[in-house]
């Protein structure tokens, strides 16, 4: 008899999302997480508040502290890498370019929710038949209808605030009578100036005018319930782990990346919360180091792990062994670990066809303040060229509003205080109201590129170790015509967009950027957006895929491989709330395995 | 019995940040932001800045080896950061451990004073409510 009848690798969103389902069928559930427990008391949790608040540099990862059993990627690692010079070797990954992948995530209970942002949009109809209807990518084995009743369920558990009438644009269709769990998050005041300047005015790109609409955005953020919703039975928020009143409603902290301090934005510590009203084990500072194979290979026998103390020397590996094994440690992990073990890997595709949204910042300076640097860090985005004929020739894109100013663009408020006080030598009155005549005034495009899946962008092991031993990630990555044409596209769309507006255009892309590339001679900057995605994708035929359609691997009966690299391609939408509207399909999948034994 | 070093202090604060002095005492900085400075200049340095005329802020600011130290004093008031001080300085006064780049406490990042030069409040503290984003900013002082 097996020691659980699940064992779940990872605790981020989809592992939490496995093992709550399964736990609460009554299933006995193991989750090993690699990381620690950071934040899963509400004093600990407040301590990373405090440690993002003393980091000098407030990038996603500065509120945790990794451990040496479980190191994690961080984007102050990323350097420019020159053609013919030393890989990137200053982190967690190996970067072997030619461009550097530059997307973080964290390795902790919670997984990347602890920072992410919270944007919740579903994908396009079309963006599962991209081959068939654009000629480029690949289609899904499964359609936008197929995945309708769990987006609806990912959408419960994750606690989206949303208006169904905004987001039926680009043939996204909901049930009659659906409503989101509550009510979309107000816009801020700068969405609706920038509304009052776009709506409805015309865009030129690629030879067709498209009207401009400002429209607010699906996010997991705790907003007013809709009594409406379920059936007119309503929903109640869910707060903060390790203290229920907390969060019940988004208070407008301004720091939803690198994290909520009331936790009003999901993570998935709430869903792990959740789980553990079942039988479900979780075990932080877990590190699986291999997925041992039965002898005919055609199941996984156990997995091992190493549990780790830092400081202490590392325990010799254990193993646990249960009925099926769900592998849900994030897209770089899951192909590391797969690679690691000779698993899964029939089709040659672990590891490969690794994709991010490249993010491609534009910003300008409004003629009036859009009180910038209040509430939540963007509200809404400009979704209409999330598809369209275009698609054939080059990537389609997303826009979203920031509202804090020229923050990832420009290190705003911080470079401005500098400028004004060291570089101007402003101070007293004079500094105050240049301060606050400048900064109020800032707005900002972050455009989410799409990418197409390529066998060249993967995920190999490098022969370098981290400190339990295990082989880090070594990373190729690159950036084709296809998106280079989408970057000159969401370009001129933002120059049109700031032309509208009569915003002053102060976007500027530098070739000692680590993320400069150029296009027919015009250079863009992009960075990472966090979106790992791609590694272990799905399909209909073994001979390509990883996975089937519900995350089963094709070679071993009895593993899962979820998150969001079993996604084929990437489409534009944020890939959280599809990830997990993945997780609850597999959930069924495994019951449906378990009630079959 | 007053503190008179603090009082100068943030008297000359006030000039150097147009904030008024009652704002910087409402922050619980000022002593923690004055030992930080006199932990980096020494003692001598930081009576001669604390001896500067409040009134005279242009003289300070131009004075070589005040101006960086009031353009340091500046920056960590609006944001709670400490910056390297100019190598020039340094190659005058030697160089001190506490001189490195670094924010000075999860306090003073939160008692910034350019969140509410631009109407706002620093990131995860002092949040406004729900849906107060959305309305129009409070007008410049």
């Amino acid at each position: 008899m097996s020691d659980y009848d699940v064992a779940v690798v990872g605790a981020g969103p989809s592992g939490a999302i496995v093992a709550a389902e399964l736990g609460a069928a009554g299933r006995r559930v193991l989750v090993l997480e690699a990381g620690p427990a950071a934040g899963r008391t509400w004093a600990e949790y407040q301590g990373n508040v405090a440690h993002y608040q003393a980091s000098a540099a407030k990038v996603p990862n500065s509120p945790y502290v990794a451990t040496q059993g479980a190191p994690f990627p961080d984007v102050l690692d990323i350097t420019r890498l020159e053609p013919g010079g030393p890989e990137g070797d200053g982190g967690y990954f190996v970067q072997e370019g030619p461009l550097p992948f530059s997307s973080d995530y964290l390795r902790s209970a919670g997984g990347t929710t602890l920072h992410w942002l919270g944007t919740c949009l579903r994908m396009l109809p079309h963006d599962f038949e991209m081959a068939s209807r654009y000629g480029v990518g690949r289609d899904w084995p499964i359609g936008y209808d197929d995945l309708g009743p769990f987006y609806e369920r990912a959408e419960r558990e994750l606690g989206v605030a949303g208006d169904v009438a905004d987001q039926e644009y680009l043939g996204v269709r909901f049930p009659p009578g659906y409503v989101y769990p509550m009510h979309r998050i107000p816009p801020s005041y700068g969405d609706r100036r920038l509304a009052a300047g776009l709506d409805g005015r015309p865009l030129h790109l690629d030879g067709e005018d498209v009207a401009a609409v400002v429209t607010s955005t699906p996010q997991a953020r705790n907003s007013m319930p809709n009594p409406a919703y379920d059936s007119h039975r309503g929903y109640e928020p869910v707060g903060a782990v390790g203290h229920r009143h907390s969060g019940l409603r988004c208070e407008g902290n301004a720091s939803c990346i690198p994290i909520c301090p009331v936790q009003a934005k999901y993570n998935a510590l709430k869903t792990l919360r959740r789980a553990s009203e079942g039988p479900v084990e979780i075990r932080t500072q877990a590190v699986v180091s291999r997925v041992v194979l039965a002898p005919d290979r055609r199941r996984v026998r156990a997995l091992e792990y190493i549990a780790y103390d830092d400081g202490a020397v590392p325990a010799a590996p254990e193993r646990v062994t249960a009925d099926v094994y769900v592998l849900a440690a994030n897209a770089i992990e899951n192909a590391k670990l797969l690679l690691h073990s000779g698993a899964a890997n029939g089709s040659d595709q672990v590891g490969r066809n690794l994709m991010d949204h490249p993010f491609m910042m534009a910003w300008a300076l409004m003629p009036e303040s859009v009180g910038a640097f209040r509430g939540p860090s963007s509200t809404a985005g400009l979704e209409m060229l999330r598809d369209g004929a275009f698609r054939g020739r080059r990537a389609a894109f997303r826009a979203e509003i920031a509202n804090w100013g020229w923050d990832f663009a420009g290190f705003a408020p911080y470079a401005d205080v500098a400028e004004a006080v060291h570089g101007r030598g402003l101070s007293g009155r004079a500094l105050r109201s240049w301060l606050a005549r400048r900064i109020p005034r800032q707005i900002r495009l972050g455009f989410l590129l799409e990418q197409l899946p390529s066998p060249h962008n993967r995920v190999t092991l490098d022969r370098r170790t981290d400190g339990l031993g295990l082989p880090r990630p070594r990373l190729h990555y690159d950036l084709d015509g296809y998106t280079r044409r989408g970057m000159a596209a969401a370009r001129e769309c933002a120059t049109q967009v700031f032309d509208l507006l009569g915003a002053a255009d102060a976007t500027a892309y530098l070739p000692g950027d680590p993320g400069y590339v150029t296009l027919d001679g015009q250079g863009f900057t992009y960075h990472g957006s966090g979106h790992v995605v791609g590694t272990h994708r799905m399909g209909s035929d073994p001979e390509t895929s990883v996975v089937d359609d519900r995350q089963r691997s094709w070679d071993h009966e009895n593993l899962y491989v979820v998150g969001a690299g079993s996604a084929p391609t990437i489409a534009t939408s944020n890939p959280t709330l599809t990830l997990a509207a993945l997780a609850f399909r597999a959930a069924d999948s495994v019951l449906d395995d378990l009630g079959a034994a | 019995m007053t503190d008179a070093p603090l009082e100068r202090f943030v008297e000359l604060s006030a000039a150097l940040t147009g904030f008024r002095a009652s704002d910087l005492w409402g922050t619980g900085q000022a002593r923690a932001h004055l030992d930080l400075v006199l932990s980096v200049c020494g003692e001598g340095l930081g009576a001669r800045l604390l001896a500067a005329d409040p009134d005279q802020i242009g003289a300070v600011l131009a004075d070589p080896d005040l101006g960086p130290l009031a353009r340091n004093v500046t920056v960590l008031w609006y944001l709670g950061q400490w910056d390297q001080l100019p190598r020039a300085w340094r190659d005058r006064h030697g160089t001190s451990p506490a001189d490195v780049a670094h924010v000075a406490s999860a306090g003073a990042f939160r008692a910034g004073l350019v969140w509410p030069a631009i109407g706002t409040h620093a990131p995860s503290a002092d949040a406004p409510g729900f849906g107060s984003w959305a309305s129009p900013p409070a007008a410049a002082p």
